[in-house]
């Protein structure tokens, strides 16, 4: 893979965040309003609203670089009908505004609870339909290792991995900031920061353990394969070892690393700020795991190599 | 080469050196706190240079392998001891501010990306330590002297707010050379076959990754010519080498100077310290001092206030003085007393002082209706103003003033349980109370309550003294004038009869017994006349009135008297003590012309000191027959004359025998003039 090939781990993996934290978000939202006010969890939620719209921008601005005509890229919509790609387009876009239309909502007209609440839900649908295209792309029959329903469940299994944590390290600084402003929403925002780890961390566990059984799933099929298939699994366990094995053991630490921290903050009764750092190098070591699949998923197709 | 190296590790190592010395000192200044990091980066740092000085001398070529290993290890720790270095620069001297929180949120994403391509480099075919130094660089060395510069240049804008502009210049000089070094350490790595030094030059390859070939491409860019060894070479004529020399040389001298910098401001600040400490030591001792003549005023005005009221001084006169002592004491700019009506229908101003002078309202009613006083009545508690109230609030607390007041202190006249009235307080000026002022003005009002009590009680002693005198001259009058009547009315029949019967002496007989009557009477009312009009007299003074009382008395009565007064100056008693003094005296002298047969009586009067007070002390002594003093007791006189002394704390003794004449001595207790002189230069 070449620099300018990065553009595509760029914009796959960034996308893929801002619809996880979006979903993450949004259902935080839902079972915390049984237990809070809507106004107030809103309140405590635009912040992040506003992060994930950043990173759809820098995802959709990223991938530009991919084109070779970048100024050109609006007309890809046109082929809405045959492409898997142009839908991709049009969904990332949908996407992108219901978001804007949300963070809109929630700083400026918070008390249209209704209205945000089901462009959230909205978005959120876009945002599936838009990974499945994503997905969808590479499922082509000459190419035999992406040619298979795993890539499409892999995909989700990252959009959510990749947006939990997202969420567990924008709301932890988040109520570090308001502690540090003395904001008087701090204790609703530890609160629901406490009520929310707990389930995070498991699904984040649950999802490490999904994602790695996909990957031997993977190397199974492609054992099982043409020469094509096999040779992709060559360059996999041969010269891109390190990598994957590397990919296996983060995933694996940052999951167990987090949840030691999570049990510990539970069971010592101590206040989510102190998971910063924890989360925060969680959150790290997966998004590297998560960049390191995908440079392998694309490095073991693309002739080019570094 | 080897020389160049040499002085690098050399820079280093001295860099180290001087911080570890400053470690050593006492003391906490700011960077105290960031010296170990910075000692251990020098000392380390120091090393690696002079590996590369060995391994590029070729002289431990036996050993190259394992200074290769060595090398890369140090380089290592170098960065990270650099990155722990400069991040306690930009964090820990100088909080960083709050939205700072987000900046490794945001820059995760990146972060990310950085360390997977890092990672991904490593199984290219460039020999291992390539980039691991490549990447040692760009993710240790270069943030970490990039994060020192930003907190050494946070530094230098501290200081110049400060004002301390050698000091900035210091900080701007190490922050420069730190980011110079992020640049010459971090950003120019050596060549390899992937970017971003290289990537785009002449090292370009395209790995095949089915096939193994690799593919060079020789299109330029430009961008990051300049990001390698070669490059720099070519550009500037100079190696790599000695623009990290020249790096090494400027930081360490800006970081050497900068360390004396801090131990400069820290004995400044201690010098700071320690003048804020004797400033405040000062300004304690002052209030302190403040304090105690505050409380001092206070005490002497609350004495005083006490002593006018012991004196039966009427209670206008003390409303006037409290009101006086009050306006002066809080420096206010209105005060007033407010008293309730008789019928308790409303509160009507009964004493006021503003600015120019100080005011009894008699004869006309002024009603007090601000509803703020009306709340202190109500609820029975003191308000004090907070600053916050509107101002019409105030509309109505001061009178005979166009101005109105921004801050006011109300308290209730409590006169058991019942609210009689109000005392309060305005500033005109935008100047609040406290709650002190508030304290000192409740003790205010006792005294108003008190003064008010006494006066209601003197004036119902009075009455209760009028009635007593009409008794005591009725009772009189029953047994001496009117007894000497009716014996004239039966003496006259008697005559009547003798007349008639012609018995011209025995007529004569009962006619001088008649004349003996007649004249005993008139000396009781003569003298009576006089000690009435000697009690009442009491404004000229006691001992005028004294002298004068036993002058009249001693020419009426035919005694001769002697009159001794030695006291020098004021006598000092109270106006009550004085009274009961001018009675003992009246009821000495009337006893013995009733039975003292006497023919001189002196009087003395001096001041005595007994126990550590002072006392006034009275004789009366005649040469009459005198008497037994063991039967003084049932004696009526002599019991209301000790009676008298003890109700005002003194003491009355007799001393007498038959025929050895009389005496008696009163002694009283005089107020102490100390206290009194002082409280009338602390108030005048």
């Amino acid at each position: 893979m070449n620099v300018r090939e990065w553009a595509l781990p760029v914009y796959t993996i960034l996308m893929q965040l801002a619809v996880g934290a979006f979903a993450i978000l949004w259902l935080i939202r839902y079972l915390a309003g049984s237990k809070f006010s809507v106004q107030e969890i809103d309140r405590i939620i635009s912040n992040p609203i506003l992060v994930i719209a950043f990173t759809a921008v820098v995802a959709m601005g990223g991938a530009h670089f991919h084109l070779s005509k970048p100024f050109h890229s609006y007309l890809a919509v046109l082929n809405f009908k045959s492409s898997w790609l142009s839908r991709e387009i049009v969904f990332s876009l949908l996407f992108f505004m219901s978001t804007m239309s949300v963070l809109y909502l929630t700083y400026f007209q918070t008390h249209c609870r209704s209205l945000i609440t089901g462009l959230g839900w909205l978005a959120i649908m876009f945002g599936s339909v838009l990974i499945y295209c994503m997905a969808r792309i590479y499922l082509i029959p000459t190419q035999v290792a992406w040619n298979s329903p795993t890539v499409v469940l892999s995909f989700y299994t990252t959009t959510l991995l990749l947006g939990i944590m997202a969420i567990a390290c924008l709301m932890v600084l988040d109520l570090k900031f308001s502690e540090i402003k003395k904001e008087n929403d701090v204790e609703l925002r530890t609160q629901v920061l406490r009520n929310s780890m707990g389930g995070l961390t498991i699904l984040t566990v649950a999802l490490v353990a999904l994602n790695i059984a996909i990957t031997f799933i993977q190397i199974r099929l492609l054992a099982q394969g043409d020469l094509t298939a096999r040779t992709s699994l060559s360059l996999l366990v041969e010269l891109y070892l390190p990598l994957f094995v590397m990919r296996m053991v983060i995933l694996v630490y940052a999951s167990i690393s987090l949840a030691v921290s999570v049990v510990r903050m539970y069971r010592l009764q101590t206040t989510p700020q102190g998971l910063m750092s924890p989360v925060y190098l969680s959150c790290l070591l997966i998004l590297v795991g998560e960049i390191i699949g995908r440079f392998l998923f694309y490095a073991t197709h693309i002739r080019v190599g570094l | 080469m080897i020389l160049l190296y040499f002085f690098y590790g050399l820079a280093f190592e001295g860099l180290g050196l001087a911080a570890y010395l400053q470690l050593r000192r006492e003391g906490d200044f700011p960077l105290k706190k960031e010296l170990p990091w910075l000692a251990s980066f020098g000392i380390v740092g120091g090393v690696a240079g002079w590996v590369d000085m060995f391994l590029t001398s070729g002289t431990l070529a036996e050993i190259s392998s394992i200074l290769s290993i060595v090398r890369i290890i140090v380089h290592l720790l170098t960065g990270l001891l650099l990155l722990r270095f400069g991040w306690g620069m930009l964090n820990n001297l100088n909080p960083l501010p709050a939205w700072s929180i987000f900046i490794p949120g945001i820059l995760i994403v990146p972060i990310a990306f950085v360390i997977t391509y890092a990672v991904t480099t490593f199984i290219t075919p460039s020999p291992i330590e390539i980039p691991i130094e490549i990447w040692t660089r760009y993710l240790l060395y270069m943030p970490g002297s990039f994060l020192a510069g930003i907190g050494f240049l946070r530094q230098w804008y501290a200081q110049r707010k400060l004002g301390l502009y050698d000091v900035s210049n210091l900080m701007l000089g190490a922050g420069l050379a730190f980011l110079f070094e992020a640049v010459v350490m971090g950003l120019i790595v050596p060549a390899a076959p992937y970017g971003p030094a290289s990537y785009y030059n002449y090292d370009r390859v395209i790995h095949n990754a089915f096939s193994g070939e690799s593919i060079e491409v020789s299109e330029q860019y430009g961008l990051t010519a300049w990001l390698d060894y070669q490059s720099v070479l070519d550009t500037t004529g100079i190696p790599i080498e000695i623009w990290r020399l020249l790096s090494a040389v400027i930081v360490t001298y800006f970081v050497v100077k900068a360390l004396d910098v801090f131990e400069a401001i820290r004995k400044r600040q201690v010098r700071a310290l320690q003048e804020d400490r004797d400033r405040a030591q000062w300004e304690a001792f002052e209030a302190q001092i403040l304090a105690r003549q505050t409380t001092e005023n206070w005490t002497n005005a609350l004495i005083n206030i006490s002593r006018r009221i012991a004196e039966l001084e009427h209670v206008d006169d003390i409303l006037v003085y409290i009101v006086d002592t009050v306006h002066q004491l809080l420096r206010t700019s209105f005060v007033g007393v407010a008293i309730q009506n008789q019928e308790n229908s409303s509160l009507e101003l009964k004493c006021y002082s503003n600015s120019r002078s100080i005011h009894l309202v008699a004869n006309v009613s002024v009603a007090v209706t601000n509803p703020l006083i009306q709340d202190v009545m109500r609820s029975s508690n003191s308000y004090l103003s907070q600053g916050s109230e509107a101002v019409e609030m105030f509309d109505g607390i001061c009178f005979f003033t166009n101005e109105l007041a921004r801050a006011a202190v109300i308290v209730p006249l409590k006169l058991e349980n019942t609210n009689i009235g109000a005392l309060w307080i305005a500033r005109f000026e935008d100047d609040p109370f406290s709650e002190t002022d508030m304290i000192w003005l409740e003790s205010m009002a006792d005294q108003v309550t008190i003064a008010i009590q006494h006066g209601l009680m003197t004036s119902q002693l009075q009455s209760l003294s009028i009635v007593q005198e009409r008794g005591r001259i009725a009772r009189e009058m029953h047994d001496g004038l009117a007894q000497v009547l009716g014996y004239l009315n039966l003496q006259t029949q008697t005559l009547g009869s003798l007349l008639k019967q012609g018995k011209v002496e025995k007529l004569q007989d009962e006619l001088t017994q008649m004349r003996q009557a007649i004249q005993t009477a008139h000396a009781d009312v003569r003298e009576n006349i006089l000690s009435l009009r000697t009690t009442l007299a009491q404004e000229k003074g006691l001992d005028a009135a004294a002298e004068e009382y036993l002058t009249e008395f001693g020419i009426q009565m035919g005694i001769k008297t002697k009159f001794a007064f030695q006291v020098e100056g004021d006598l000092n008693l109270s106006s009550v003590a004085e009274v009961q003094l001018v009675c003992i005296l009246q009821e000495a002298l009337t006893n013995i012309r009733k039975h003292a047969q006497a023919l001189e009586v002196k009087v003395s009067i001096r001041k005595e000191n007994h126990g550590g007070g002072d006392h006034i002390h009275m004789q009366v002594m005649d040469d009459g027959i005198g008497f037994r003093a063991a039967g003084t007791k049932r004696n009526f006189g002599l019991q209301t004359m000790r009676e008298r002394a003890e109700s005002v704390g003194g003491q009355l003794n007799i001393k007498s025998g038959n025929g050895k004449g009389t005496s008696i001595e009163c002694l009283l207790p005089c107020l102490q003039p100390e206290r009194l002189q002082k409280q009338s230069v602390v108030l005048h």
